[in-house]
C-alpha cells in the first residue's frame, strides 16, 4: 500500500514536471532591437593557443569593418552594431559551448565565425536549430556545405578548390612531377592533403610519400631522411607555423637542401618567416586570394597603420566581408515595428544570406549559390622572397574569367566526391 | 607595534603578485565589468590580493586588537602598493614588451593607465603620478578595512565573504545567466514556500494539528495564492509593464495562467504551499537544500529585472542580501526544522523524505527548460565530467591504482559509438560505399545510439581490462607513466591516417545521429530527438543518476571492501586472501566502462567525434576534480565538477587564466586540504560495517 | 629497491600465477613479431645502412637530451620516491633563459665577437634559471608534504606542471621564439677548404662551423651528413653525466644523497641535514635540465622556444628513466640514449608511419615492464642505487 502511494507521488511529479515541460514555447525567430540599444553580432575565432594570431588577424578585419561602418539604418532609423567576441578556440567543444551561448542569447542576431572547421563543424548543428545564421571567414573544410546545414555561409573558397588548384600549380606551373606530402594531424591539413594527392595524381604527378607529424613534436629529422631516400622535388606541408618552421630548418639535415617547401594558407602570414628566418628564404605558399583591387591595398595599408605590424594570418578581409554581409543583410530584411522598435527576422536573415548576389567586398565580387558557398576568390600563390611572402602567381578555377561559373560548378562536384570519401 | 610577521609576509605575497602582473592580468581583466560600469575584474583582482594578504597579516596581529591591526594590514597594503609603483616606474622607462609580451594590450600597450595607475597614465614630464598615489591610498585603505572584519563573530565574517563571492560570480557571468528565471516568477514561488512554511511553524506552535494537516494547510495558501495571481493576471496583470511583469523578460512560470497550462500552474503552487509547510520540519538537509536553491532563484530573478536598469547597485546589493540572509539564517532555521523532523513519527519522516526526493526530482527534470541553452551546456559539461570522475574515483578513489591514461577509454567509447552509429567499415560490412544510394543497400549495420551505448559501454570496459592486464604487477608511479602512454598511444592511433578508414583520421567521425526517444507506440506526439543541449541534458543526467548508483552500490559491495583494502595495502589485502588480480582487473573494467558511457554521450552531444578532443588534458581534468572534491566520495566528485568545469564555463573570460588557476588550486588544496573538499566519512561508514557484522553474527549465533 | 617499486607476485590468486607467464610469451611473441617486420623490410631493400646510420645519429643527440632530463626525474626519485611531475617546465625555464640571453648576445653584436663566451653564460643563465625554478618548486610544492601518501605530492607536482606552463603561456606569450642562429668557427688551418665565400674577390676559408654546420662525410663508402653540432651534445651530456657520477660517488654530499636515499630517518640521526641534501638533489636536477635545454636548442632546426616546450621531452624522459630503471643513474642514461634511438630509428625501420612514433616509445615501455618490472637496471642495480 504504502508502496503504491509512493508510486503515486513519483507519478505525479513527473506529471507535472511533463505539464510544464512540454508547453514550453519555441524560441523567438525573431530579433527585437529597442530604440537606443545594439544590434550585437556574435565574433567567435581562436583567440588564445597556438591558432591565435588567426583568429586575432579576423577580429582585427571585422574591428576595421565595424570602424568603417558602426550603424546600420533601417527606415530611417539608426541603429549602432556591436560584437560580442567569444574566444572559440579551435576545437569541437569550443565551437560548442560558444554556439550554445549565442543560441541562448535573444539578443545575438547572427555570428561571424567559428574560425577553425572542427568548430565549426559543432557549431552548425546548434545554429540550425536555433534558426541563426553564420558567416565563417576561415571555415575551409569541404564537407561543411555539403551537410545542409542552413545556418553555415562562408566568405572563403573551400579547400576543395585551394588544393585543386595548388596540384595545378605544382604540376603545370613549376613542373614539379614527384612530391611527398605531409600535414600536421589536424582537421584542416588532413583535409585539404586529402584534395592535392588524387588532384595531383590525376595531373600525372606522382605522391613518392605521405605522412603526418604531430603538433608538439621537435624532431623531424628521422621523417625526412625516409623522404629524401625517395628523393622527391618537392615536400608539401599543410599546417602551422611553428612545425613548417621546424621542418624547413631541419631540411639540411635529412639532404633536402634542393628540395621545394611548399605550405598552404596556414603558413602565409608574418609568424612563419619569424620562426624560420633565412631557411624560410623560397617556401611557396597558397592562400585563398582577395581580387586585387585598390580597396584591398587600402585596407591592407590601414591595417598596418592601425595595429603597427603586417598581418599575422591572410582572412583579415574575410572578417572585413562577412562583417558588411550582415550588415547589408540586416538592411535588406529588417524593419520598424509600430512600437519603433527595430525587428530582424532570423529566417529572413538566413535567406538572405542564401540568394543574395553581386556583393563587392574586398575579396572579390561575391554571391550566394544557395549551399552557403559565397566566395569566387581565387587561389593566390605566394613565396617568400627576401624575407616576405610575395605574390607570384594567381589561378582560379578553370583558369578563364568567363567559364568561372561552369567551372565552379565542376569543382563543387568535386568536392562532393571528396566529401564521401573522407572517412 | 608592527608584528614580526608583517613585512615578511608582504613582500612573500609581492612575488605572486608581481608574476601576475608580469602576465598581464590587469590589462587581461580591465576589459571586463562585473558590475556593469561600476567595477572591473582587474579592480577586482587588485582587491582580491591586497585582501588576502592584508587578511593573512591581519590573522597574525589580531592579538594585539583592533587598531594595531589595521595598522598591520594598512602596513601590508602600502608595501604591495610601493613594490607595484616600482614596477609601474620601472616599465614606464623600459619596454618590457619583448620578453612580457602580455603585459599590457591597451594603446600604450603597458602598466601605466591600468588599474595599477587608478586608469590615469602616469606622466614623467609633468610629474603627474596621482594615478598611483590612488592606487596606493586604495590598497591601504582596503587592507585597513579587511582586517577589520576579523573583529566580526566569525559565521558573520564567513556568510558575508561567501555571500560576496557569490554575489560577484552571479554578477560576472550576469550575461548567462539573467534569462533563467524572472523577478515576478521568483517571488511567487518564494511567497508561497514562506507562507506555507511560517503557517506550519505557526500551527506547531498554537496547535495540534496532524503534519499532514499542516501540509494540506500550505496547500491551500498555495491555492489561495495561485487564485490571487489569475485574478490580477485577469486584470492585466501580466502584460509588459503590469505588476506581475516587472521590468525584465517575460515571466515564464507567471505566463501559464494565461493559457491551457492553468491546470499546470496550480498544481504546482499548491505542491509549493505543501513543500513549504513540509520543509518546516524536514531534515536538515532538504530544508537548507530548498531554500538555498529558493534564494539562488530569487537572486537570478533580481539579475532578470535589472538588465537594462540604470543603476546597477541596487541589483547587486539585492542578490548581495538575499543570499546573505539566506546564508545566515537558514542554517538556523534548519536546526529547528531538523529537531522538529526527528520528533516526527517514522512514517511521515519517510513520506516527507519521498515528498522531497519527488520534488527535487522534478526541479531536475524542469531545469533545463529554464536554464537556456548554454547553461544546459554547462550542465551537460558538468555531468559528462561528473560520470568520469566518479568512475575514475573506482580506480583512484576506491582501490588507489593511479590512472594517468583515462582518456583513453572516454575515446574508446567515443569512436565506438561513431564507428556503430555512422557509415563506416563496420555498419557496411567492410567497404565505404561510394555514393549515398550505396550507404542506404550497403549499411544496414548501422545502429541507433540507443542500441549502440550499451555495446561502447561494454567494449570500453573489456578494453580497460585488457589493457590492464599487462600492468597488474605494477604500483603506483609505474601504473601511472604506463596508463599516461596508453592515453597517449591512443590519442596518436586515433589521429593518424593508418586507421583513417575505420576512425576517419584527423577528420574525426561526422554526423552521428543525435539520440531519438520514440514513444510513437503510444502517442504520435511523443517522439523527440534530443539534439539541443537543453534536451540531451536529460541523458546526461541519466547518465550521472545511472552511474551513482552503480558505483554507489558496488563501493558498499563487499568488492567495495576488498577495493579499500587493496587501496590502504596490497600486501595485507592479498594477506586477507582478497584476490588482487581479480578485484583490480574489476576495477579497471567498471571504471573505463563509464569512461566508454561518457565518451558515448559525449560523442552524441557534439554530434560528432573529432581526434583534438581527446588529449591528456581530460585526463588531468578528470583526476583533478577527483581529488579537488575528494577522493573516493560521490558527493565530493560532483562538487570538483561544479568548481573546476562548472565556474569555468560560466567565467569564460577568464579563460586564459583557466588553467593557471586549476593547477594552482591543485597544488594549494593538496596542501591545505590533501583529502579534498568533500572527504567521503570513512569512521561513520566502517561503524555501520561493523554493526552489520555484529548483527549478522549475532544471527548467525541465533541460528 | 623502495617497497613502491618492488614487483608484487601473486602469491595468492590462482590465475595470477598463470597469467604471469602468458604475458611472458606474448611479450616475446610480439619482440619476435617486431624482428620479423624490420628483417622483411631490410631484406625487401627498403632501408640501407646509410639510412640507419644517420637516424642513429639524429636518435643519439635527441636521446643525450633525454637523459640528461631523465637523470633530474631519477635523482629526485631516488631520494623522495616521487615522480617530479613538473621537471619538464624545469627544462623550459631553462630554454626561456637561455633565449633572452643568447638574443640579447646576438642583437648587441656580442655573440658575433665573442662566441664562446656567449654560449658559455647562456649554459650559466639556462642553468641558474632552471635550478632557481627547481628549488622554489621543492620548497613551495613539495616540502610542505614530506610526510604525506604518495598519490599526494604526485597530484602536486601535476598542479606545478601545470601553472607553471601556464604562467609560461602568459609571461612570454604563445607564440615560439626563436634561437637565434650561431656559428662557432674553428681551425681554420685544418678544414682549409670549408665554410669558403668570396670577400672582395678573396676567397676566405672560416674552418668547421661547429654549431651551424653541416658536412657531408663519406664513411667505408657510405655517404653521410653530418652536423659537429650532434657529437658536442652527445659527447657533452655522457660528460656532464660522467661528471654528476662521480659527484655522487666522491663527494660527501654525494654520500650523503646515496645515505638519505637509503634511510631518511636514520641518515638525519647520523647528522646528515636531510632538508639541504634534498635541495641539493633539487638543484643538481635542475642544472641538469637547463643544460641540457641549452643543448636542446643550440642544435640547428630544434631553436624553437615555447611556453609547452619542456611537457612531451618531459614525458619522454620519464618514460626513459622508467625503462632504464628508475631510481637508478646509469639506467637513466641508457634509457635516454635508447629511448631516442628507439624513436629516431624505429619508424623507419619497422615501416610505421611517422604519426605512430610515440606509439613506439610508448609500446616498449610496456614491453620492457612486463619483462622487467623495474626497468633494465632497476631491480640489478638495486642495492647500490643513489
Amino acid at each position: 500500500m504504502r508502496f503504491i502511494s509512493k508510486l503515486s507521488l513519483m507519478a505525479l511529479m513527473l506529471s507535472l514536471a511533463a505539464l510544464l515541460a512540454l508547453p514550453v514555447a519555441a524560441q523567438d525567430d525573431e530579433v527585437v532591437v529597442l530604440p537606443g540599444d545594439n544590434i550585437v553580432l556574435g565574433f567567435a575565432a581562436s583567440l588564445s593557443g597556438d591558432t591565435a594570431p588567426f583568429g586575432i588577424d579576423i577580429q582585427r578585419g571585422v574591428e576595421l569593418a565595424q570602424e568603417d561602418r558602426p550603424t546600420v539604418t533601417v527606415d530611417g532609423v539608426e541603429f549602432t552594431v556591436a560584437l560580442d567576441v567569444q574566444d572559440s578556440m579551435c576545437s569541437a567543444e569550443g565551437g560548442q559551448a560558444v554556439a550554445n551561448r549565442f543560441a541562448s542569447d535573444p539578443d545575438i542576431v547572427a555570428v561571424i565565425g567559428h574560425m577553425c572547421s572542427s568548430a565549426c563543424n559543432a557549431a552548425a548543428p546548434i545554429y540550425d536549430s536555433a534558426g541563426y545564421s553564420m558567416i565563417s571567414p576561415s571555415c575551409t573544410a569541404p564537407g561543411l556545405t555539403a551537410r545542409d546545414y542552413t545556418s553555415f555561409n562562408r566568405v572563403v573558397p573551400p579547400d576543395g578548390i585551394q588544393g585543386v588548384l595548388a596540384a595545378e600549380y605544382i604540376f603545370d606551373v613549376l613542373g614539379i612531377t614527384r612530391i611527398a606530402t605531409l600535414h600536421d594531424g589536424s582537421d584542416y591539413g588532413d583535409g585539404l592533403v586529402a584534395v592535392v594527392i588524387p588532384a595531383f595524381e590525376e595531373l600525372g604527378g606522382e605522391i613518392v610519400a605521405s605522412d603526418a607529424i604531430n603538433v608538439g613534436d621537435t624532431d623531424f629529422r628521422a621523417l625526412l631522411e625516409s623522404f629524401a631516400v625517395l628523393e622527391p622535388e618537392m615536400v608539401y606541408f599543410v599546417g602551422f607555423p611553428a612545425e613548417a618552421a621546424l621542418l624547413i630548418q631541419q631540411f639540411p639535415d635529412a639532404g633536402l637542401d634542393d628540395v621545394v617547401f611548399m605550405g598552404a594558407d596556414g603558413l602565409v602570414g608574418t609568424e612563419y618567416i619569424e620562426q624560420a628566418g633565412s631557411a624560410s628564404e623560397g617556401t611557396l605558399g597558397s592562400a585563398p586570394m582577395p581580387v586585387e583591387s585598390d580597396e584591398l591595398d587600402a585596407f591592407v595599408e590601414r591595417y598596418i597603420e592601425t595595429f603597427n605590424e603586417s598581418p599575422p594570418g591572410p582572412y583579415h578581409p574575410n572578417g572585413y566581408d562577412a562583417y558588411n554581409l550582415y550588415l547589408n543583410a540586416i538592411e535588406a530584411v529588417g524593419f520598424i515595428n509600430d512600437d519603433g522598435d527595430l525587428v530582424i527576422s532570423r529566417a529572413d536573415l538566413s535567406e538572405y544570406l542564401r540568394s543574395f548576389t553581386g556583393y563587392p567586398g574586398l575579396t572579390g565580387m561575391l554571391s550566394a549559390d544557395g549551399t552557403g558557398e559565397t566566395s569566387a576568390a581565387s587561389i593566390g600563390f605566394y613565396q617568400v622572397i627576401d624575407g616576405r611572402f610575395e605574390l607570384v602567381d594567381v589561378l582560379s578555377v578553370g583558369g578563364e574569367e568567363e567559364d568561372e561559373e561552369e567551372d565552379a560548378d565542376d569543382a563543387d562536384e568535386d568536392m562532393d566526391e571528396e566529401d564521401d570519401s573522407g572517412y | 607595534m608592527i608584528h614580526r610577521t608583517t613585512i615578511p609576509y608582504s613582500l612573500y605575497a609581492c612575488i605572486p603578485i608581481v608574476i601576475l602582473t608580469l602576465t598581464g592580468i590587469f590589462a587581461t581583466f580591465g576589459g571586463r565589468d562585473v558590475i556593469r560600469g561600476e567595477l572591473n575584474l582587474s579592480t577586482l583582482t587588485l582587491a582580491a590580493m591586497v585582501g588576502i594578504t592584508a587578511y593573512l597579516v591581519g590573522v597574525q596581529a589580531r592579538e594585539r586588537g583592533l587598531a594595531l591591526t589595521v595598522l598591520n594590514a594598512a602596513l601590508s597594503g602600502l608595501i604591495i602598493a610601493l613594490v607595484l609603483s616600482a614596477l609601474v616606474l620601472f616599465e614606464a622607462q623600459n619596454d618590457l614588451r619583448f620578453v612580457f609580451q602580455n603585459i599590457g594590450r591597451s594603446a600604450g600597450g603597458n602598466l601605466s593607465g591600468s588599474v595599477l595607475t587608478a586608469g590615469r597614465p602616469i606622466n614623467a614630464e609633468t610629474g603627474d603620478y596621482r594615478g598611483l598615489l590612488e592606487m596606493a591610498a586604495f590598497c591601504v585603505t582596503w587592507a585597513g578595512f579587511i582586517s577589520t572584519t576579523l573583529f566580526l563573530p566569525r559565521r558573520l565574517r564567513e556568510v558575508i565573504f561567501v555571500a560576496a563571492m557569490l554575489t560577484l560570480t552571479i554578477s560576472l557571468s550576469q550575461g548567462q545567466v539573467n534569462n533563467i528565471i524572472t523577478l515576478p516568477d521568483a517571488l511567487a514561488l518564494t511567497l508561497v514556500l514562506v507562507l506555507g512554511y511560517v503557517a506550519a511553524v505557526w500551527a506547531e506552535a498554537n496547535t495540534g494539528l496532524s503534519a499532514t494537516a499542516k501540509a494540506g494547510i500550505g496547500a491551500g495558501l498555495g491555492l489561495a495564492v495561485a487564485v490571487g495571481i489569475w485574478l490580477i493576471a485577469g486584470a492585466g496583470g501580466l502584460e509588459r509593464g503590469g505588476v506581475l511583469y516587472g521590468q525584465g523578460t517575460q515571466p515564464v512560470i507567471l505566463s501559464m495562467v494565461e493559457d491551457s497550462r492553468i491546470v499546470g500552474f496550480f498544481i504546482a503552487m499548491i505542491l509549493a504551499g505543501a513543500l513549504g509547510a513540509v520543509l518546516s520540519r524536514s531534515s536538515g538537509q532538504a530544508h537548507d537544500a530548498f531554500w538555498y536553491l529558493l534564494a539562488g532563484l530569487l537572486a537570478l530573478g533580481i539579475i532578470n529585472s535589472q538588465r537594462r536598469a540604470d543603476n546597477v547597485w541596487i541589483a547587486v546589493i539585492g542578490v548581495f542580501s538575499v543570499l546573505a540572509l539566506a546564508l545566515y539564517f537558514v542554517p538556523l532555521l534548519g536546526k529547528r526544522a531538523q529537531t522538529a523532523f526527528e520528533r516526527t513519527p517514522p512514517k511521515f519522516q519517510r513520506n516527507a523524505q519521498w515528498f522531497a526526493t519527488g520534488t527535487a526530482m522534478a526541479i531536475l527534470f524542469l531545469a533545463p527548460q529554464f536554464m537556456g541553452l548554454y547553461v544546459s551546456n554547462v550542465f551537460n559539461q558538468i555531468a559528462l565530467y561528473a560520470v568520469m570522475g566518479i568512475g575514475l574515483n573506482v580506480m583512484i578513489g576506491y582501490t588507489g591504482l593511479l590512472d594517468l591514461g583515462y582518456v583513453a577509454s572516454f575515446a574508446i567509447g567515443a569512436y565506438t559509438l561513431g564507428v556503430l552509429t555512422t557509415p563506416s567499415l563496420v555498419t557496411c560490412g567492410g567497404s565505404l560505399p561510394e555514393t549515398a544510394a550505396d550507404v542506404a543497400t550497403q549499411c544496414t549495420g548501422i545502429m541507433t545510439f540507443w542500441e549502440a551505448w550499451p555495446i561502447c559501454v561494454l567494449f570500453s570496459g573489456l578494453t580497460g581490462t585488457l589493457l590492464g592486464i599487462p600492468v597488474l604487477r605494477l604500483r603506483g608511479d609505474y601504473l601511472a607513466i604506463v596508463t599516461l602512454g596508453f592515453g597517449e598511444i591512443t590519442n596518436r592511433v586515433i589521429l593518424s591516417n593508418d586507421f583513417r578508414d575505420l576512425l576517419g583520421g584527423a577528420q574525426g567521425i561526422a554526423g552521428i545521429p543525435s539520440p531519438v526517444i520514440d514513444l510513437g507506440m503510444f502517442n504520435s506526439a511523443w517522439t523527440t530527438t534530443l539534439s539541443r543541449s537543453n534536451d540531451m541534458y536529460y541523458l546526461f543526467l541519466f547518465s550521472v543518476i545511472i552511474t551513482m548508483f552503480v558505483v554507489y552500490q558496488l563501493a558498499n559491495s563487499r568488492t567495495g571492501r576488498a577495493w579499500r583494502a587493496i587501496k590502504a595495502d596490497e600486501d595485507v589485502a592479498q594477506a586477507m586472501g582478497i584476490n588482487l588480480m581479480n578485484n583490480k582487473l574489476l576495477a579497471f573494467g567498471v571504471s573505463s566502462a563509464f569512461a566508454g558511457l561518457g565518451g558515448a554521450v559525449f560523442g552524441a552531444s557534439v554530434q560528432g567525434i573529432f581526434p583534438r578532443s581527446f588529449t591528456l588534458l581530460v585526463s588531468i581534468n578528470v583526476l583533478s576534480l577527483i581529488i579537488i572534491g575528494g577522493m573516493g566520495s560521490i558527493p565530493g566528485v560532483i562538487l570538483g565538477a561544479f568548481i573546476l568545469i562548472g565556474l569555468p564555463e560560466l567565467l569564460r573570460e577568464l579563460d586564459a587564466y583557466r588553467l593557471l588557476t586549476f593547477g594552482a588550486l591543485l597544488v594549494v588544496v593538496m596542501i591545505v586540504k590533501p583529502e579534498g573538499l568533500l572527504p567521503p566519512k570513512p569512521p561513520e561508514l566502517s561503524e555501520a560495517g561493523e554493526a552489520a557484522r555484529r548483527s549478522s553474527n549475532m544471527t548467525k549465533e541465533a541460528a | 629497491m623502495s617497497k613502491g617499486s618492488r614487483a608484487v607476485r601473486f602469491r595468492g590468486g590462482g590465475l595470477g600465477l598463470f597469467i604471469q607467464s602468458p604475458l611472458h610469451i606474448v611479450g616475446t611473441a610480439f619482440l619476435l613479431f617486431l624482428v620479423y617486420v624490420a628483417v622483411s623490410n631490410i631484406a625487401a631493400g627498403d632501408y640501407t645502412l646509410r639510412q640507419f646510420l644517420q637516424n642513429l645519429i639524429f636518435g643519439l643527440a635527441q636521446g643525450s637530451i633525454y637523459s640528461l632530463i631523465a637523470l633530474g626525474y631519477t635523482l629526485v626519485y631516488g631520494i623522495l620516491f616521487m615522480i617530479n611531475f613538473a621537471h619538464g617546465e624545469v627544462f623550459t625555464a631553462g630554454a626561456y633563459s637561455g633565449f633572452f640571453t643568447m638574443y640579447t648576445f646576438a642583437q648587441s653584436g656580442f655573440l658575433q665577437e665573442n662566441t664562446l663566451i656567449a654560449i658559455l653564460l647562456t649554459f650559466l643563465s639556462g642553468t641558474i634559471a632552471s635550478v632557481m625554478v627547481a628549488v622554489a618548486l621543492e620548497r613551495v610544492a613539495y616540502r610542505p608534504l614530506r610526510n604525506a601518501p604518495r598519490l599526494v605530492p604526485l597530484i602536486t607536482a601535476i598542479g606545478a606542471s601545470i601553472t607553471l606552463q601556464q604562467l609560461y603561456l602568459r609571461l612570454f606569450g604563445a607564440s615560439a621564439r626563436r634561437f637565434p642562429d650561431i656559428n662557432l668557427y674553428i681551425l681554420p688551418d685544418v678544414f682549409t677548404d670549408l665554410e669558403c665565400r668570396v670577400v672582395d674577390g678573396v676567397e676566405q676559408c672560416l674552418g668547421m662551423d661547429i654549431i651551424g654546420g653541416i658536412y657531408p662525410v663519406e664513411i667505408f663508402g657510405i655517404a653521410l651528413r653530418l652536423r659537429p653540432i650532434s657529437f658536442i651534445v652527445f659527447f657533452g651530456a655522457l660528460f656532464i653525466m660522467w661528471a654528476l657520477w662521480m659527484f655522487i660517488q666522491k663527494t660527501k654530499t654525494g654520500r650523503a644523497m646515496r645515505a638519505v636515499a637509503e634511510d631518511k630517518s636514520t641518515s638525519a640521526l647520523m647528522g646528515i641535514n636531510v632538508d639541504r641534501v634534498i635541495v641539493t638533489t633539487f638543484i643538481l636536477g635542475g642544472a641538469l635540465a637547463g643544460a641540457g635545454a641549452v643543448l636542446f636548442v643550440i642544435i640547428p632546426g630544434n631553436g624553437q622556444v615555447n611556453p609547452l616546450m619542456g611537457f612531451f621531452p618531459g614525458i619522454k624522459a620519464f618514460t626513459a628513466a622508467v625503462i632504464g630503471g628508475i631510481g637508478n643513474v646509469p639506467g637513466a642514461m641508457f634509457g635516454g640514449l635508447f629511448l631516442g634511438v628507439a624513436e629516431s630509428v624505429g619508424p623507419s625501420l619497422l615501416g610505421i608511419s611517422n604519426q605512430l612514433r610515440d606509439v613506439i616509445s610508448f609500446g616498449l615501455l610496456v614491453l620492457v615492464l612486463i619483462f622487467r618490472p623495474t626497468g633494465f637496471f632497476g631491480e640489478v642495480l638495486s642495492e647500490k642505487k643513489v
